[in-house]
């Protein structure tokens, strides 16, 4: 709507030229320069809207830290949506299942199988036992790997060990590929960083795993069907 | 940018991430709230209240918006209950508060629009003006992210704006003697 030459503009077409738009056409501009009282309304009108763009009161910036540290610890547990806790325990579940699984064929091949076959089954899991067993062994795997952990050197701290950690007795010379569990989890695989990790939240997927519905653990499992580790 | 990539790293239950995202807006929230409500205690209540709100509504947020757009449509919904459940202002202590009804001549200018002056007046809007009026003339918004905020279309923004400016001016024209 394009202002009328001669005519007193309305606030909206004062508001609308002041904020720059164009609708009110060159006329208005023509009509303030020629009509004092008008020109000075829309002086008036700036002057508001100056007013109203004005910085509030701030408080002292340690209020803001403050309130910060209180925001961040009101926060409550997130709550993943099903399909989001699904995507994450199959990533993090597809990691720990790979180490995990060459933990266990590491552990058999140095010992005795255990009692329990389920948790000596092949790398190559078969379908869904398997990958329940890996479910199931990952539990009996980090326990072990706690154990054999916690003899480790007492100032080795934990996620650190592994072949770049100069300072940790990684391989002893004269010990042959194979190794006892029964001395300092001294691994040297690749795998070492992603088993300390993955090791210990392996435990913790067992209970996510198992705080799962039926069809979402379904889904789990179903996805990681044919699940396969090659060494 | 990194916004999305702090949002993300939240949604994952990153409340250092999260921390970040507070830090990045917290300032601008308040800044907002105390304009809308005029109370500033009241504007750290309500921001506190809006980041929480926000967390824990994550999964809403799609990332077609801005992330400060849908942080600031929490906000501004928190200020208009909060107005309603009555911790606003009311109109009165403006009654009682009048400005000098006689100033002198050369105080006209300088009394005709001092910031408390107004500040009181925006609080007689109703809460939609109100918020309008301070996302466009403070936050500098275009009616189309106040449409998106406010949940409205951009013409009803428009409308909305305009009406509260014209409140604004009749009221302070109401209080100026001739």
């Amino acid at each position: 709507m394009s202002h009328r030459l001669g005519a007193h503009p309305s606030l909206e077409e004062l508001l609308d030229h002041i904020d720059g738009d164009r609708r009110a056409g060159d006329g208005l501009e023509a009509h303030l320069e020629a009509c004092d009282p008008c020109r000075d309304r829309a002086e008036e009108v700036r002057q508001t809207l100056h007013g109203l763009s004005a910085e509030p009161d701030f408080p002292d910036p340690a209020r803001f830290a403050e309130q910060r540290e209180r925001i961040v610890e009101a926060l409550p547990p997130r709550r993943v949506p099903t399909g989001g806790r699904r995507a994450r325990w199959m990533t993090t579940a597809t990691l720990a299942a790979a180490a995990v699984a060459a933990f266990l064929v590491f552990r058999a091949v140095d010992r005795a199988p255990p009692s329990d076959d389920r948790a000596t089954r092949s790398v190559e899991p078969r379908m869904d036992v398997g990958v329940v067993a890996a479910v199931e062994g990952r539990r009996a795997a980090t326990e072990a790997y706690a154990d054999a952990f916690s003899s480790s050197p007492p100032d080795a701290p934990l996620g650190s060990r592994g072949a770049t950690d100069a300072t940790f007795p990684v391989v002893r010379e004269s010990t042959p590929s194979v190794r006892s569990m029964d001395e300092a989890p001294a691994l040297s695989s690749p795998l070492d960083a992603s088993l300390d990790g993955t090791a210990l939240e392996s435990a913790l997927l067992v209970e996510d795993f198992a705080g799962l519905d039926a069809a979402d653990r379904e889904a789990v499992l179903d996805e990681l069907e044919g699940f396969t580790v090659t060494l | 940018m990194e916004d999305d990539r702090l949002v993300r790293r939240a949604r994952e239950g990153d409340d250092r991430a999260y921390g970040r995202l507070v830090e990045r807006h917290q300032r601008r929230v308040y800044a907002t709230l105390a304009k809308m409500t005029g109370d500033g205690d009241l504007a750290m209540d309500l921001t506190q209240e809006a980041f929480v709100r926000a967390w824990e509504r994550l999964e809403d947020f799609e990332g077609r918006a801005a992330f400060s757009t849908w942080l600031y449509r929490i906000a501004v919904r928190l200020a208009y209950d909060a107005m309603e459940r009555g911790k606003r202002r009311v109109a009165a202590d403006v009654e009682h508060d009048r400005p000098d009804p006689d100033p002198a001549p050369d105080d006209r200018m300088v009394a005709s629009e001092t910031a408390l002056d107004l500040r009181r007046r925006i609080e007689t809007l109703p809460g939609l003006q109100r918020a309008v009026v301070i996302l466009r003339a403070y936050d500098g918004l275009s009616y189309r992210e106040i449409a998106a905020i406010l949940d409205t279309t951009e013409g009803s923004a428009r409308v909305s704006f305009h009406h509260a400016i014209r409140r604004l001016r009749t009221s302070f024209e109401e209080a100026t003697p001739e």
